[in-house]
């Protein structure tokens, strides 16, 4: 009986383990993509209504905490807003909320790197879902035509690409995430290299540029848009924070500062651009 | 497995999933937030046993995993490891945080959040994802372990009402699972 319970046990781990397995593999090699989407897809559908009411719920909760335990940020933000309030008062431009958030997206609408990409303003739903990878959700996903591999924009620069989409909402990683590399040219000048994420809060690495190029701090780096890029030309990226060539490297170290506000993307474009075939 | 059982636990996993993805990715300390649905297999696997454990785990993780931009079914197979192993080492060892010191369910809750995270990071980067090596692992042992010590008790509660009465849930620690 014993055994015979031993066996069942076994036989039930082994079917889930195999099961789970088989998913990451799939998803993890992009083989039946369309299937491991299309499951994801189908799981998130039903259970975003589910989260979309706890969200709206339990919203004073989150707060709350954020007051408690980020006193400090929090006190910090404070006299930051209250000196730009001021500024405003004196200027009498004091505005609404919504004419805040209205202004943000017009500002969105004007962006001058865009030029004349088509796009779809999205709002911030969740930042960092999951400890481990550095993304955004936003509030638009496949009814409103983004997909998979399309470039994301802030008010600053490159906020990052479209890495999972659902029928409403899409997953964004960040530039900073770890796994993001994007090709990048320094200023005006042919000065190449690949500007890779090292997760959130750090500053981005600009690597493979030749020794002792001419690369200074306060530069700012776009994306280059060489054949087979995922972004377009010309889209910045971020502003050269170091540059130095160690003793006896085969490259330069440099450091990049991202020009979009990752920590606070309220409202982000979603440039509706595929790269070339 | 009993349909109400089965309709309870669904209930449940489906809420903690749910907060999870919503009021606690706002309860951040030094950028970490609480990973509470890792208690929910070690929960099962104490009341219900291995199997149970391994199943909710599944369940669990894959439901986490349609939300989260991590590798689709990484947390299912942590979560199956999880529940399976939880559960064979309750079995053996007769570890029952059921009718135990109120203080055990938050410390396995500690223990078991602290070894799932490192678990859910290792087999991440075995699956090829390089760059959870960059993850703040400090952050990540200190917060995610506490928060679940915290947040254990109500998970431990709701998953106790979904097994039934805690003497139900002591007869099903012995029985098998059937379909």
């Amino acid at each position: 009986m014993a055994t015979r319970r031993t066996r069942r046990s076994t036989t039930i781990v082994t079917l889930l383990l195999l099961s789970a397995f088989t998913i990451v593999a799939l998803s993890a090699s992009g083989t039946a993509s369309s299937f491991t989407s299309g499951l994801r897809s189908l799981g998130s559908t039903i259970l975003s209504p589910v989260v979309n009411v706890m969200n709206d719920v339990t919203k004073p909760v989150g707060h709350a905490f954020e007051g408690v335990f980020n006193y400090g940020s929090v006190t910090a933000e404070n006299a930051r807003l209250q000196a730009i309030n001021a500024q405003l008062r004196s200027q009498g431009l004091v505005q609404s909320y919504e004419r805040h958030q209205l202004s943000e997206i017009d500002a969105l609408r004007n962006l001058p790197f865009v030029q004349n990409i088509p796009l779809v303003v999205a709002q911030t739903m969740a930042i960092d879902p999951s400890n481990f990878a550095s993304t955004i959700q936003i509030s638009k996903g496949r009814d409103q035509g983004i997909g998979v591999g399309m470039p994301v924009v802030g008010a600053g620069g490159l906020v990052g690409q479209v890495i999972l989409t659902t029928k409403n909402t899409a997953t964004v990683r960040l530039v900073s995430d770890g796994r993001s590399k994007i090709g990048a040219s320094v200023g005006t000048t042919s000065i190449l290299g690949i500007a890779s994420g090292q997760g959130a809060g750090d500053p981005l690495s600009l690597d493979y540029v030749a020794p002792n190029s001419a690369v200074k701090s306060g530069q700012i780096v776009y994306t280059n848009g060489l054949q087979g890029a995922d972004y377009p030309a010309g889209i910045p990226l971020g502003k050269v924070s170091s540059a130095s060539t160690p003793v006896n490297a085969s490259q330069m170290s440099i450091s990049l500062t991202p020009l979009a506000n990752l920590s606070s993307v309220a409202y982000v474009d979603v440039l509706l651009w595929s790269p070339p075939l | 497995m009993r349909a109400p059982v089965l309709l309870r636990l669904l209930l449940v996993i489906i809420l903690v999933v749910a907060l999870q993805s919503s009021v606690l990715l706002n309860l951040r300390i030094d950028g970490i937030h609480p990973e509470i649905v890792w208690f929910l297999p070690m929960a099962a696997a104490l009341l219900g046993g291995a199997d149970y454990g391994a199943i909710v785990g599944f369940t669990a993780g894959f439901a986490i995993d349609c939300l989260l931009p991590a590798p689709f079914g990484l947390s299912a197979f942590v979560g199956v490891l999880l529940g399976y192993g939880l559960g064979q080492f309750s079995e053996r060892t007769g570890l029952a945080a059921d009718g135990g010191a109120w203080w055990l369910v938050p410390l396995i809750g500690l223990i078991t959040s602290f070894l799932a995270v490192l678990a859910y990071a290792a087999f991440g980067i075995v699956f090829g994802q390089d760059q959870f090596a960059n993850a703040n692992y400090l952050g990540l042992v200190t917060v995610v372990p506490l928060t679940s010590a915290i947040f254990a008790i109500p998970v431990w509660l709701s998953m106790s009402w979904a097994f039934g009465s805690r003497r139900g849930a002591h007869h099903r620690r012995t029985s098998e699972v059937s379909w």
